[in-house]
């Protein structure tokens, strides 16, 4: 009886639920549709964090790590053609090696019919840095190539090398050939830290405010800086957004007695990226490594710091700078939060390393970064030196004005065509010049005509001559914008909407642009010339930038 | 449409002010903009009490209109939201058409039957 009563009661609780689902039909769909759409914005929008700690040993690298010629699978490196249409003499062989581990590399040349000669071997030692080599040797007729070859191919280390060039010597026999000067090669060194805090036990949350910015001051060791490092922390949904955040580089005068800051002259430097795009600068360690390029003066104060102001920050899509709560980790500088124009000092020191720049000095005179000067005999030299469309090149200048920058999609140092913008090189060559040439191409035939300016003394200043070549521009071109602001068609947004249509065309636009090919006599024993390039004040086109491309200054050298 | 609303049992307009509720704290949770958090509370609303299918395609319509004239006055960001809201009102008139279409089916179903 009493188990039917319970049965009943039962029936009549499921008929009764079932019959509040039918009535209620509407709200339990509603209810299912938010279901819905909660699991699919959780999957695809919801916050996803990426810490310092979980990017580190080269988990979230994106960068293509640069690959080994010599390993333990491929133990033979072949330079082909290097000696096609080369004459039998004496040559010099240069080029840059490193390996991670200890290694015995052997160097032969090499023949298509099969044949080798060893002309030479070298020990590796373990280094991160590229170091240069230099071997002398008498090339035979009938060879093709250079072969490098491992000694014992089953080491496991491996060798990288890269910069192979060859040059003909003057030289009637090997004692001659090896009384030359060893090459002088230009190496600027940017892996010297000159200031860092190193605590990252903190997170600073200034960013996740709208509109905010948050750095650190430091006090200047060095002339030059050349990257900053950073750890950050990244929350970020699927789809963050392409708004850039600015990391940034300026002058700031520190009151020690009221404790306040502010701010002095113009940006020095910026770089801009998303939350995506940040992770081209991810080093192995997980902390990213931004290079960061401007003057400073030695014990003076500076500011490096993020700007949110152009993201959508919120709860999803901010980022965090790691650092130390304690003051006193850094002791000549400081955290600083900045909202609506008004800087705070905050307690505690963000993570961070400032990289200098050493440059190679010979007879006390700064030799360009990959420029090259060597004796070839019989009195006989040659200097060279051409940008290599990496950001280092941005080092070899001698001043900028501000707001000239690195295009990492040009590859090429550009700068906004305003006022009497110009950057400019100083060349020198260590031994007496017999002539010069310059030569250099206009990145784009919509930017800024340009205009460039040689001088031996900084005094009377030579106006080169330019041509007019007709080149190809790719659709892609344009796509390839800088983000920051490199193009001359308005915003950013919109430049690469319209370059988005371009691509899908097969059209390809022929444009003038300008080139520099120019000889120049220098005065008697002339070591040293210095090159201006500047806009042409008398262009009235609308571009808004000036660059040039392929730079490249060489000169027979009397030595 | 609210008429209902007030027929049902205390649970029914519980449940309704929670399904809303929760929508409101979603598009927060999501961080969606006003606008979308608007857009979507009168989308889960008119789940809730679906109105004619003839008054949502009048709103497609309407924005259609509204995007073309902000194209034309160079207001190309709003012509673009709103392109997008008619593109969801669209959506929504048809499964509100196809839901009607049922409801009349079933009614001439019954009143065949009797």
């Amino acid at each position: 009886m009493r188990i039917l009563f319970k049965k009943k009661m039962q029936n009549n609780l499921v008929k009764k639920a079932i019959d509040f689902i039918k009535a209620e039909k509407r709200s339990f769909l509603a209810l299912a549709f938010l279901l819905l759409i909660f699991s699919v914005n959780y999957v695809l929008y919801a916050k996803h964090k990426k810490t310092t700690e979980s990017c580190a040993e080269g988990k979230c690298l994106t960068e293509i790590v640069e690959k080994p010629q010599l390993t333990k699978e491929y133990g033979y490196y072949f330079v082909d053609d290097l000696f096609a249409d080369q004459e039998s003499g004496y040559y010099r062989l240069t080029f840059q090696e490193k390996s991670d581990k200890a290694e015995k590399v052997l160097l032969k040349l090499n023949a298509y019919a099969g044949k080798e000669i060893q002309i030479g071997e070298f020990i590796l030692d373990p280094s991160n840095e590229f170091r240069s080599r230099e071997v002398l040797f008498f090339l035979p007729e009938g060879f093709d190539g250079l072969l490098f070859q491992k000694e014992n191919s089953s080491l496991a280390g491996n060798v990288f090398i890269e910069t192979v060039n060859i040059s003909r010597l003057n030289a009637a026999n090997l004692s001659e050939a090896t009384s030359l000067k060893k090459t002088i090669i230009g190496k600027t060194n940017t892996s010297a830290i000159e200031s860092s805090q190193l605590g990252a036990d903190y997170s600073f949350l200034g960013l996740k405010e709208a509109k905010s910015t948050l750095g650190q001051v430091f006090q200047a060791n060095d002339a030059i800086i050349s990257a900053v490092a950073m750890k950050i922390d990244i929350n970020k949904n699927v789809n963050p957004g392409s708004r850039q955040y600015v990391l940034s580089l300026r002058e700031v005068e520190y009151d020690k007695k009221k404790k306040s800051v502010s701010l002095i002259g113009p940006v020095l430097f910026d770089l801009s990226f998303s939350a995506s795009s940040i992770e081209k600068y991810r080093q192995i360690d997980g902390s990213f490594l931004f290079p960061l390029y401007g003057a400073l003066e030695k014990d003076k104060y500076y500011f490096v710091s993020l700007d949110n102001s152009k993201v959508e920050v919120g709860e999803q899509n901010y980022l965090e700078l790691r650092g130390s709560q304690d003051s006193d980790s850094y002791p000549n500088g400081f955290v600083v939060m900045k909202k609506n124009k008004n800087l705070s000092i905050a307690d505690g020191d963000l993570y961070f390393k400032i990289y200098g720049a050493n440059y190679s000095l010979e007879d006390e005179a700064k030799i360009l970064n990959g420029a090259r000067i060597e004796e070839f005999g019989k009195g006989m030299g040659k200097y060279s030196y051409a940008t290599t469309g990496k950001f280092m090149d941005l080092l070899d200048l001698s001043s900028a004005s501000p707001g000239t920058d690195f295009s990492d999609s040009y590859r090429v140092i550009y700068a906004p065509a305003k006022d009497n913008a110009s950057f400019s090189y100083i060349v020198n060559t260590i031994y007496p010049m017999g002539s010069v040439n310059f030569s250099a191409t206009q990145l784009k035939a919509g930017w800024k005509k340009i205009k460039v300016s040689y001088s031996f003394d900084q005094n009377n200043w030579v106006d080169l001559p330019s041509s007019e070549k007709a080149e190809i521009a790719k659709p892609e071109d344009d796509l390839l914008a800088d983000q920051s602001g490199a193009t001359d068609s308005g915003e950013s947004d919109n430049s690469n909407s319209n370059s988005a249509i371009d691509i899908y065309s097969d059209a390809t636009v022929q444009e003038n642009v300008q080139v520099f090919n120019a000889d120049i006599v220098p005065p008697k024993e002339a070591q040293t010339v210095y090159f201006k390039i500047t806009y042409d004040q008398t262009d009235k086109s609308k571009g808004r930038y000036f660059a040039i491309k392929n730079l490249k200054v060489t000169a027979d050298l009397k030595m | 449409m609210f008429r209902e609303f007030f027929e049902k049992s205390l649970i029914g307009k519980i449940l309704e002010v929670v399904v809303l509720f929760a929508a409101i704290v979603m598009a927060r949770y999501f961080q969606w903009e006003i606008a979308n958090t608007v857009f979507f509370v009168l989308f889960v609303l008119l789940l809730l009490h679906p109105i004619p299918s003839r008054f949502a395609a009048f709103g497609v319509v309407f924005l259609l209109v509204v995007t073309a004239v902000l194209f034309l006055v160079k207001r190309n960001n709003w012509a673009d939201i709103c392109s997008i809201w008619a593109y969801y009102l669209m959506f929504f008139t048809a499964m509100l058409s196809f839901s009607q279409l049922q409801n009349d089916e079933n009614g001439a179903t019954i009143a065949k039957d009797k």
